[in-house]
């Protein structure tokens, strides 16, 4: 069956679209606390570094952030400046940044799912679990690239371009985060949906 | 007459068996493409230029038009600023849309499809996205005088899903043209 009672796909876009992006309005903060586990095991495993003492979600403002506060495990040097080990080092982030990657990734699963029932469980595995990579690949490296980013501006401007992260969280910041939830959510469709005959049958059906 | 691109089983992902690189390397051209514009944005323009292309781009058509619609806002431009008697809002480069104008570009590009037709897609990609983001700074503008507390997730959740879901429905209906045509 395809796009069954939907006459245009531009529909099932839109209304995935709306449907998505009100759920993860009315539920952001709840989503958001279920990935803190998720990215405290990930900066305990790859930033052994950065010991974080606290990693959570707060308002400034207008604003929902996750707030990193973390100490240096150990020394650290940053340009002449030794930091000690103890120092305490801030970053933060947006919650609705780590929101945009469902509201894309899902609306576009949502869209296939709408085209192709019958492929629905291996498409809502995929998504799910390319949205979790693009997710771990955003907010904690984020996090740790800004407190990069704060130690090289204040200690060693000149440095700051060797820093990857700093350069990836510049990335994500000026619209790499839509590319990669767009790639991720392309990905999650080519695995979920790809060798399902209807998949490629559309290209023989012309006219 | 059912298209490939558009209303079937290829719908998000343009690139099928006839295009010979395929729908992962439409996925990956998008995505290195997109990496490509950014960093040649970054590398090649310097922060004067950026700052001006807010300015020119951004600021001064918002501040017109919530002066056209509203004249008591009383809105200058000042600064990176949009500043009223009411509220004060700053629009730093990167605000500027390229964001949603790369996303498309690199979308066009990765298409395969005559260089004509690319051209018309970027250019009508240009109007469209500029047009999305004077919108989007003139209602962040709204929303921060008259309600503050949606202004978080309308700037860093809403407004950026919704111009990646108009970028999407036009490189869709963009993409309908050249089947149409081919």
């Amino acid at each position: 069956m395809k796009c069954s009672g939907l006459q245009s796909p531009c529909v099932a876009i839109l209304g995935s679209f709306l449907c998505v992006a009100a759920f993860f309005w009315l539920t952001g903060p709840f989503y958001g606390q279920l990935l803190l586990p998720l990215f405290r095991w990930e900066l305990a495993a790859f930033f052994p570094d950065y010991r974080e003492i606290h990693l959570d979600l707060g308002g400034q403002g207008t604003e929902i952030y996750f707030t990193l506060r973390s100490v240096l495990a150990a020394p650290c040097r940053v340009g002449l400046t030794l930091l000690p080990s103890g120092t305490v080092l801030t970053g933060s982030t947006l919650l609705g940044h780590a929101l945009q990657h469902p509201v894309i990734i899902l609306t576009m699963a949502a869209t296939v799912w709408l085209c192709h029932r019958e492929s629905a469980g291996r498409l809502v595995v995929c998504s799910l679990l390319f949205l979790l990579a693009v997710e771990l690949l955003d907010v904690p490296l984020v996090l740790i690239g800004s407190i990069e980013a704060l130690l090289f501006e204040r200690f060693a401007p000149a440095e700051m371009s060797r820093s990857l992260l700093v350069y990836w969280m510049h990335f994500l910041n000026e619209g790499g985060r839509l590319a990669l939830s767009l790639t991720g959510g392309m990905l999650a469709i080519l695995l979920g949906i790809e060798r399902r005959p209807c998949f490629d049958s559309a290209d023989r059906i012309q006219g | 007459m059912i298209r490939n691109s558009f209303s079937e089983c290829g719908i998000l992902l343009p690139g099928g068996p006839r295009q010979r690189y395929g729908r992962l390397g439409f996925a990956l051209l998008f995505f290195t493409g997109f990496a490509a514009l950014q960093a040649g944005y970054s590398y090649f323009l310097t922060d004067t230029v950026k700052v001006a292309l807010v300015q020119l781009s951004t600021l001064d058509p918002s501040a017109g038009l919530i002066n056209l619609f509203t004249p008591r806002e009383q809105v200058l431009v000042k600064k990176q600023m949009l500043l009223s008697p009411y509220a004060s809002m700053s629009v730093q480069k990167g605000c500027e849309g390229t964001e949603g104008l790369f996303l498309l570009f690199a979308a066009v590009a990765a298409f395969r499809t005559s260089w004509r037709q690319k051209i018309l897609g970027w250019v009508a990609g240009l109007g469209l996205i500029a047009l999305l983001n004077i919108s989007r700074i003139v209602s962040l503008y709204y929303v921060l005088r008259f309600e503050k507390k949606a202004f978080g997730l309308l700037h860093g959740y809403l407004w950026p899903s919704c111009i990646v879901l108009a970028g999407a429905l036009f490189f869709l209906w963009w993409t309908e043209q050249q089947e149409g045509t081919a």
